[in-house]
């Protein structure tokens, strides 16, 4: 059985090569050897390839975070029931990173828009950001109406690439 | 003395105002809003009178719940932390016509200096310095028209405002334009005061603080100066005492203006006058806050003196505990405020929930924080988190021990700056001393996250992989002796 996941828009697929005398994993086009421990006060301490690193982890959904080597870092697990796809969606969506409310709609349906044009104000956590187009489009639907709030990963525009 | 004292707040700054309440044997009441139920907080205070409203922010904000609750519990007086109603003249007033005693300065005293136009203008009559502007009157043409004669840069600010919102820079005429009026119309939104004011811009500026506590007779002391120039989205995220590499008789100066200015208000509470200062050693008023810090900590450090305990006592009628003379400096203490955001996108707020939570210690540390393992982190309040403070002889061994702490910490659930916060401590420029407001875009890229090294790549991935039970059961699903796997121990 393999794992998948993406890290930094990076995506690995990690299997079992072996199992014994001590545990091996293909990463990707890699293999390393493992050895993990657990440590105290809800750590964890791996080796890969005979080098300790201490760590912390903690999943939430399909989001995976994890602290190693004194840095964080924020996974995503892919379901491997629905295949390989990677984070994101379609580059012709522009989805909300977080809930938040509309507060100016820039555009309309049908307008042509330039890379970097403002489409949309929006408010997360008492901050205003402008959603731009990421290249140049037609604006297809608004998903959205002034006011209105929406949810992280909500659907806000699609583009139709000019 | 009080015997009973309501917070008026909740997240890290009710935490450590309970602290002190505790300390000083005075009873606490938190008040909180139902999503806030199982917040620190709460927890924290002798007693919780819970908040009713839809909308979590709207309820701490909801100066007739809040009075009838001091009023049920029997508390005297009221502290309001920071933010929410901290700086509302017209609660002041409430609070003491309902015969209780709000926690800070009387409601003329906010609003005289609380008003950026209003404040300034006492400033200049003080003959505090104060950068050239221009104010709004009336028609928002006539504004732009006077704003270009000043000159460009120019920096656009709600005439009510605070915490960075609503302030533009206009480099052009088109751009004054369009972001006075995008400018006016944030100020309308979170103000509901839609004047705004423009002045010159002063480039590569530092933010330099005064603390100052006024017994409301007249007498002012000054608790030395922080300087809060490590800001992104015009938001401080790492202030210190004192501020690094400042000539003697500068700091003297600034903390005179501050005294001078504080005393002609009778001002009455902890407050914080800031001002700009230019690399040519001009510095301007920017504003006073008439409250309690974010970064009142770092004063707390290098005086080892709690400034709660100081408002309280003011507060009681009891005067100043210490003179001018008792505030001697000793070493150098740094803050940095942990948020939930992501540096690598523009620093943008983060949501989640708090799933992992290792706190560090050791000498010199101190944690301020309102947060536990399993709280949810929500749009509906600002994304701090906590702040880690650092103190030490000297700045240097400050900012490495801070930098260590920012390591310790574990915060896994939602993303937080820590590991950014962590680069700026160490970054060469920052440790020279070398701070402007400016400073993380003119280091941008020196400050992004370092690329990941193929082996701790591997370990992430690894690390992931055996964290997963459906993986980790297919190590071991397979039969004898296949299943024996020398030193891999679950």
């Amino acid at each position: 059985m393999n794992f998948i996941a993406v890290l930094n828009g990076r995506e690995a697929e990690i299997g079992i090569t072996k199992r014994r005398p001590s545990l091996a994993l293909r990463i990707g086009d890699r293999s390393i050897e493992v050895e993990e421990c657990a440590a105290e006060d809800g750590a964890f301490e791996i080796v890969v390839d005979g080098k300790r690193h201490r760590g912390w982890r903690y999943q939430s959904g399909t989001e995976l975070f994890l602290r190693l080597g004194n840095r964080s870092f924020v996974l995503d697990v892919l379901d491997r029931h629905a295949g390989a796809g990677g984070a994101g969606g379609a580059g012709n969506e522009l989805r909300a990173e977080m809930p938040g409310t509309v507060v100016d709609i820039a555009c309309s349906p049908g307008a042509t828009v330039t890379a970097g044009q403002a489409l949309l104000t929006i408010e997360s956590m008492k901050m205003q950001m402008v959603v731009a187009a990421p290249f140049d489009a037609i604006v297809e639907t608004i998903h959205v109406a002034p006011n209105a709030s929406f949810e992280r990963k909500a659907l806000l525009v699609s583009l139709k690439p000019v | 003395m009080f015997t009973k004292v309501l917070v008026a707040n909740r997240g890290e700054i009710a935490c450590r105002i309970f602290r002190t309440l505790r300390q000083l044997g005075i009873g606490s009441v938190a008040v909180y809003h139902h999503d806030d139920r199982n917040a620190p907080h709460v927890s924290l205070a002798d007693e919780a009178i819970e908040l009713q409203g839809a909308v979590p922010s709207a309820a701490y904000l909801d100066r007739a719940q809040i009075v009838a609750a001091c009023r049920r519990s029997g508390a005297e007086a009221i502290h309001p932390g920071y933010g929410f109603l901290s700086e509302n003249a017209d609660f002041s007033g409430f609070v003491a016509e309902s015969g209780l005693v709000f926690i800070g300065p009387e409601a003329e005293t906010i609003r005289l200096m609380g008003d950026k136009i209003g404040s300034r203008n006492f400033a200049a009559s003080q003959g505090v310095p104060v950068a050239p502007s221009v104010i709004q009157h009336g028609d928002l043409a006539e504004f732009v028209a006077a704003a270009e004669a000043i000159g460009f840069p120019l920096l656009i600010k709600a005439s009510a405002g605070g915490g960075g919102k609503g302030m533009k820079i206009a480099r052009s005429a088109a751009e004054l334009a369009e972001n006075a009026r995008l400018a006016q119309g944030e100020a309308e939104r979170y103000f509901r005061d839609g004047r705004i004011y423009a002045e010159r811009l002063i480039e590569r500026p530092r933010h330099i603080e005064v603390q100052v506590l006024g017994d409301g007779t007249g007498t002012v002391l000054h608790l030395y100066e922080r300087e809060c120039s490590i800001q992104r989205r015009y938001q401080k995220i790492i202030e210190e005492a004192p501020a690094a590499n400042l000539p003697t008789a500068l700091r003297d100066e600034i903390c005179a203006a501050a005294v001078k200015l504080a005393s002609a208000a009778r001002y009455k509470n902890a407050g914080t006058i800031e001002f700009v200062l230019a690399p040519d050693g001009a510095f301007y008023f920017l504003e006073m806050n008439t409250r309690l810090q974010v970064e009142h900590p770092v004063t707390e450090a290098i005086l080892g003196l709690d400034l709660v305990a100081e408002q309280i006592g003011i507060a009681a009628g009891l005067g100043l505990s210490f003179a001018q003379a008792d505030l001697v400096p000793n070493g150098h203490a740094i803050e940095c405020r942990i948020c939930a955001e992501e540096p690598e996108k523009d620093f943008r707020p983060a949501t989640g929930r708090i799933g992992r939570l290792r706190i560090p210690g050791g000498e010199g540390i101190r944690f301020d924080g309102g947060i536990r393992e399993g709280q949810a982190v929500t749009p509906a309040f600002d994304s701090m988190l906590a702040k880690l403070i650092a103190h030490a002889p000297t700045r240097d061994e400050a900012a490495e021990r801070l930098a260590a702490a920012v390591d310790a910490l574990v915060i896994l659930g939602v993303p937080v700056n820590a590991d950014y916060l962590g680069r700026i401590l160490r970054h060469p420029a920052f440790l020279d001393g070398q701070l402007h407001t400016g400073f993380i875009a003119e280091h941008a890229t020196a400050l992004a996250a370092p690329a990941l090294s193929a082996e701790l790549e591997a370990a992430l991935f690894a690390a992931a992989a055996l964290g997963d039970k459906d993986f980790r059961r297919s190590i071991f699903a397979v039969p004898e002796p296949h299943a024996s796997i020398g030193a891999w121990r679950n």
